[in-house]
Formats: structure tokens, C-alpha cells, sequence
């Protein structure tokens, strides 16, 4: 019950978030002139005078409308799934159809760089608290702190540069092999390129049974997720660091210890459950973070997800489409936001007292 | 009189006034000595106060260089070349050339100067904002309140780097508008952080000692309350700093540098060597972007340091 008022609460506290996300994106997209704004409705082939074209999409569009009045347009067409057209190299048409096709190759991303991270990141956190003040303690630390101080977009390059040189047979861009999906059955021609039923390619081939395109998928995978791997490593070995290294001076871990319990159970029972409460929110925190440090590192992998998607954009002046992006990462995290704050109340349920 | 309270090591109290503010500088002083002993006591911090001290070193001096040092360009041959050491490389030249035949080690001392300069300027901005509005939220309460948190709901829901490449997309693309597009969403993590410490810090005693006393609201929040939680926003500035630089070189990779001149950035000089083909000629990305990381792991170090050796809890 009192979990349930928890969310309630949680619920309507998103209500002025979202109107300020909202607020800002709608203030970007007025902050162009209008003729900028408009150009993508006008045709300049068409009989009708430019100047009488502008005037009648302004009138359509509510842009002589007081700002408070286009703001309430603004929500409507959000609500409706109008969210302008885009028209970059990559996808032409509207930009909800675009979110389906370049949201799953993110998450894809994401999801893979979140396991990962997760996967060595507790157990190095663990060991550096273990050893605090020690040589294997200062040795993880400064790794993970690199990992942490690099700009994501130079680690892409640098693996790059050495997949080339060490690892020939190791692809440095693309989702998967050019040419390779046309003429499946289960691939679906989508935009420019080839797609998939789900959008998610690797989901796409396990589930049609297809092995080749599934390791092929696998293979491009590796240095993208690698790189984001490595720099989002160190939030998670830090705060199981910190935690752990909080815990073992708790009275109860003293009690474990004079118990005389062997130093295993002590570490993983009693110091490391008990720090893991805080990573739980940082790994989801940290999987919405990925999302907006993906933008360069898919730029530089050529792989064709939101984060590429906006960084073709801008080459393309495509406003919608930037906008789009701001506004769909702006989402994405308020939402993260909510189901971590809510499964850390049911993990700890003093939160929500 | 109130300020005697405060600092938890006082002497006796002297009635003049201008002996009390001496003292009360000698006992700072005494205080940041005292923190940087118990940094250096630790090999990490030390290592990183020591990187971070070299680069604004390296920042001052870059700013004696006279501009056309950095435009070093070799214009009979633009294409990359690589340090003498690297093996057939370009005699005297430390870091290679990159693409326009720009000399790497001189752009690469001018782009630590401005990246310095500019990610100093956003951080310690959103921090002076974000100290005053947290301040007067935490202690006023109330309305003020609510909005602030609701504000910064919003300013952490946002990408920066998404968000910056819209405002810069919209407005300019200009620096000084990619400074003022980061500051809209760097104060509030700052408001925040410091309007925690304010609710914590004014339930004490010394507080309530100095408003027995008849110290003024104004008084109060910045002799009192101020002082007493500005550890956790030197911590938050260091580890910022870094964070910032990255993200400027980000944007500047992806094009959001002030077209139609050289610009000596990081971010930029990367992005010469990308364009020119990273895999043929990876001396020039590997050094912009080296300079850029050992810079970020030096003053994260020191952040940590300092987050360790300021909370007194730890101190003992």
C-alpha cells in the first residue's frame, strides 16, 4: 500500500518534469525563423508564390498563434505522434517512423555495454575494496577512473586503429556486413537500408534461426559495445567500491567478523548485498546515460541509431530530426528515472516510508 | 561573534574587529594547509594535484605564445607526418604534424589553454549559480523550493550533449553560446547539491546560537551556513571539470566549432586527424586525445582526493 502511494507520488511529480522537457524542446524549435522553420512544406516548383506557400503552412501549422496557444498545439501533435518529418540521408518521412527504426540498434548498444559493464564491474569494485589502499586497490581504480576520463569518441578510434593493425578479421563498422541481409526472407526492406522485423537485428536473427547473420551481427557488436563498455566501468566499480568500503565499518559486519564467518560469506553476504542496493540505481542511471554518450560513439562505428541519426541531422539541417532526438533521450531518462526509483523502493523499503 | 561558532578548532575571541578577520584568515589558511598534508599523504591525489598543477602551467605559458605559433603549418607538405622517433618520421617535430601540416606538440599546448579556460568558466559558473539558488532554497523552504527541485528534475532528464547540439543547431555555433547552453543545465545538479547540504547545516546549534544573537537571514546563510557546505561543491567542481572538457571536445568533433578558421581545440585537433584517416596516421589522434585523458584521470584523481581528505568523517 504504501509502495503503491510511492508510485503515485512518483507519478505525479513527472507531470512538471515533462512540462519542462517539453517547454524547452518547444522554445528550440520557435528559436529558428520561419521561413527556416516551414522551408521542408514549401515546393519551389509549384505555381504558387513562395510567399502565399510560407502564410498558408504558418497558418496550418498555428505559427500565428499566441507562443502559450502553439505550446498547447506543440503538446497536442506530440500526443498524436506528430513530431514533424525528417529528411537526412539516413531516413526519409515522419520522424515517429524513424524513432521505431534507429530507437532498437541504440538500446541494442546499450543493453550490451550495460551487461558488460555490469559483469566486471562488480567483481573489480568488490576486489578493490577488499584490498583498499593497496596496490591492486590504486591499479583498478586508475583503470576504471581512464575508462571514465576518455572521451568516448577517441577510445572508438584508438580500437579502431589497433582492430586494423591486431585484429584484421575483427569489422570496425556497421551493424553487419554490407549486401549480407538482402535477399532473406525475414529481412524486411525498410528506408535506405535493410531491416528487420523488431528493428533489433541480433533479437531479429536468433529468433528467425539464421546463424550466420546472428554472428555476423555479434562480431560488429564487439568494439562499439567495448568502448562503452570501458567507459561507463568505472561508475559501477566506483560505487561498489564506495559502498563496500562504507559497509565494512557498519557494527554488523564487526558482529559477522567475531562470529568468526569465513571471510567469503562476510564479503558477499554481508558487505556486498548491502552495497549493491545503490548500484541497482546506477546501472539503471547508467544505461539512460549510455544512450546520450552513444551519440559520437555510433557516429564514429557507422552504427545507424538515434545517436547517428542526430549527428547526420545536423549535416543535414534537419531540426525535426534533432529535436526529436533531444526530446526522445529526454524521455527515455525521466522514464529510467522512474522505474529505478521505484525498484529501489521495493528493494529498500525504507525509501518509500 | 557568531563566526567563532562556526570553525570547530577556536581560539579565544577577541573583541576588535579587525583581529577577529585576521584570525579567522589564519585559521583558513591553517585549514587548507592542513588539507593539502593529508593530500599529499595519499599517492593518487598526489599524482593527480600534480597533473592538474602541470597543465595549468602549461596553460599559462601556452598563453605567451604568440599566435602564429600554432599555425606551425608546413603548407609545402599538408599531409600528416610523424614524430622523428616513430620511425621515418619529420625531423624535430616532437608530436608529428597533422592535417594542414600543423605541427601537433605547439596546437596541442594552445588547444590545453582554451580548453582549460573555457570548462573553468562553465563549471565555476554553474557553480556560483547553483551555491545561490540552493543556498536560499535550502534555507527559505517553500515555494522557492519546490521549483528548484522541479527544475532540476527537468535539467537532469536532458542529455548535455544532446542538448547543447540543439541549442547550438538553433541559436549559434558560436563558443560563447555552447558555454551558455551548458550553463542552463550545469547549475542545477549544483542547487541541488548544495541545497541538501543547507537543510542538513542549518538544523545545528551554531545556527540557532548566531539567530539567538541577532544575526540577520543574510548573515546567517552566507557567514554560517555557506562555509559549511562548500566541501562537497569543490569535490563536484574538480570532478566537473573534466566532464566539461569532454564534452566541449565532443561537440567541436562533430563540426560545433566557429567555422571557417583553425581553431586549436582538442576536440578539433582530433577530428584533423579523423578527417584526415585515423588508421593511416594514428600519431594524430592518439596525442590530442592522450593530452585530453591524462588531463581528465589528473583532475579526477584529485577529486576523489579531495572528497576523501574534506569529509571529516573520513579524516580521522
Amino acid at each position: 500500500m504504501r509502495l503503491l502511494l510511492f508510485v503515485a507520488r512518483r507519478l505525479l511529480l513527472l507531470i512538471p518534469t515533462l512540462i519542462g522537457v517539453t517547454v524547452i524542446t518547444f522554445v528550440l524549435s520557435r528559436a529558428v525563423p520561419v521561413d527556416q522553420l516551414v522551408s521542408i512544406y514549401i515546393n519551389p516548383r509549384s505555381p504558387v508564390p513562395r510567399d502565399q506557400q510560407i502564410a498558408t503552412v504558418v497558418r496550418l501549422l498555428h505559427l500565428d498563434e499566441p507562443l502559450p496557444v502553439q505550446y498547447v498545439y506543440y503538446l497536442a501533435s506530440l500526443f498524436h505522434g506528430d513530431w514533424g518529418i525528417t529528411n537526412t540521408n539516413l531516413y526519409e518521412g515522419p520522424v515517429t517512423g524513424a524513432l521505431v527504426v534507429f530507437f532498437p540498434p541504440t538500446v541494442e548498444l546499450a543493453v550490451a555495454a550495460t551487461f558488460l559493464a555490469t559483469l566486471i564491474g562488480i567483481p573489480l569494485g568488490t576486489l578493490s575494496a577488499v584490498r583498499k589502499d593497496r596496490l591492486s586497490d590504486h591499479v583498478t581504480r586508475v583503470v576504471a577512473l581512464t575508462g571514465y576520463s576518455m572521451p568516448l569518441f577517441w577510445l572508438a578510434l584508438v580500437l579502431q586503429i589497433f582492430a586494423v593493425k591486431y585484429a584484421p578479421w575483427l569489422p570496425i563498422q556497421g551493424q553487419v556486413t554490407q549486401g549480407i541481409l538482402s535477399g532473406r526472407p525475414w529481412v524486411v526492406g525498410s528506408g535506405v537500408f535493410d531491416s528487420t522485423p523488431t528493428h533489433f537485428l541480433i533479437l531479429d536473427a536468433a529468433l528467425n534461426g539464421d546463424g550466420e547473420i546472428f554472428w555476423d551481427a555479434l562480431r560488429h557488436l564487439i568494439l562499439p559495445a567495448l568502448t562503452l563498455t570501458y567507459g561507463f566501468l568505472g561508475v559501477i566499480l566506483r560505487m561498489v567500491r564506495s559502498g563496500m568500503v562504507d559497509a565494512m565499518n557498519q557494527e554488523y559486519v564487526k558482529t559477522a567478523w567475531s562470529k568468526g564467518l569465513p571471510e567469503s560469506v562476510v564479503i558477499r553476504k554481508h558487505i556486498r548485498r548491502n552495497a549493491l542496493l545503490p548500484v541497482t540505481t546506477v546501472v539503471g542511471l547508467l544505461f539512460a546515460g549510455l544512450l546520450g554518450g552513444v551519440v559520437l560513439v555510433e557516429d564514429v562505428f557507422i552504427w545507424n541509431g538515434i545517436g547517428r541519426w542526430a549527428t547526420v541531422a545536423i549535416i543535414s539541417h534537419d531540426l525535426a530530426a534533432i529535436l526529436a532526438t533531444t526530446l526522445i533521450f529526454a524521455l527515455f531518462l525521466v522514464l529510467v528515472n522512474l522505474v529505478v526509483d521505484i525498484v529501489y523502493a521495493y528493494l529498500d523499503p525504507r525509501i518509500a516510508l | 561573534m557568531g563566526a567563532e561558532v562556526v570553525v570547530r578548532r577556536s581560539g579565544t575571541r577577541k573583541a576588535s574587529g579587525g583581529t577577529e578577520l585576521w584570525r579567522g584568515l589564519r585559521r583558513r589558511l591553517g585549514e587548507y594547509s592542513l588539507t593539502l598534508q593529508l593530500l599529499l599523504k595519499r599517492p593518487l591525489a598526489a599524482a593527480g594535484l600534480v597533473i592538474t598543477l602541470v597543465y595549468v602551467g602549461i596553460a599559462i605559458a601556452a598563453s605567451f605564445l604568440p599566435d602564429r605559433d600554432v599555425l606551425l603549418t608546413d603548407v609545402s607538405n599538408p599531409f600528416p607526418q610523424a614524430p622523428w622517433w616513430w620511425g621515418a618520421g619529420k625531423a624535430g617535430s616532437w608530436l608529428g604534424t597533422t592535417y594542414p601540416g600543423i605541427d601537433l606538440a605547439t596546437a596541442i599546448f594552445k588547444a590545453i589553454r582554451i580548453d582549460l579556460y573555457y570548462s573553468t568558466l562553465v563549471v565555476l559558473g554553474g557553480a556560483l549559480i547553483g551555491m545561490l539558488v540552493g543556498l536560499i532554497a535550502g534555507y527559505r523552504g517553500g515555494l522557492f523550493d519546490e521549483g528548484l527541485m522541479r527544475t532540476t528534475d527537468v535539467a537532469y532528464s536532458i542529455p548535455f550533449l544532446v542538448f547543447a547540439i540543439a541549442v547550438a543547431y538553433v541559436i549559434s555555433r558560436d563558443f560563447l553560446t555552447l558555454n551558455l547552453a551548458l550553463l542552463i543545465l550545469w547549475w542545477p545538479p549544483y542547487a541541488r547539491l548544495v541545497r541538501a547540504q543547507v537543510l542538513a547545516v542549518k538544523e545545528n546549534k551554531f545556527v540557532e546560537a548566531a539567530r539567538a544573537a541577532g544575526a540577520s537571514d543574510l548573515r546567517i546563510m552566507f557567514r554560517h551556513v555557506l562555509p559549511n557546505t562548500l566541501a562537497p561543491v569543490f569535490v563536484q567542481v574538480s570532478l566537473d571539470l573534466g566532464v566539461v572538457i569532454q564534452i566541449f571536445a565532443a561537440l567541436i568533433f562533430i563540426g560545433f566549432a566557429p567555422h571557417g578558421g583553425y581553431l586549436p581545440e582538442l576536440g578539433a585537433l582530433i577530428f584533423y586527424g579523423f578527417d584526415a584517416g585515423a588508421t593511416s596516421y594514428p600519431w594524430t589522434i592518439l596525442f590530442p586525445g592522450l593530452a585530453l585523458v591524462v588531463f581528465t584521470v589528473g583532475i579526477n584523481l584529485l577529486g576523489d582526493g579531495l572528497r576523501d581528505v574534506l569529509d571529516p568523517r573520513l579524516r580521522r
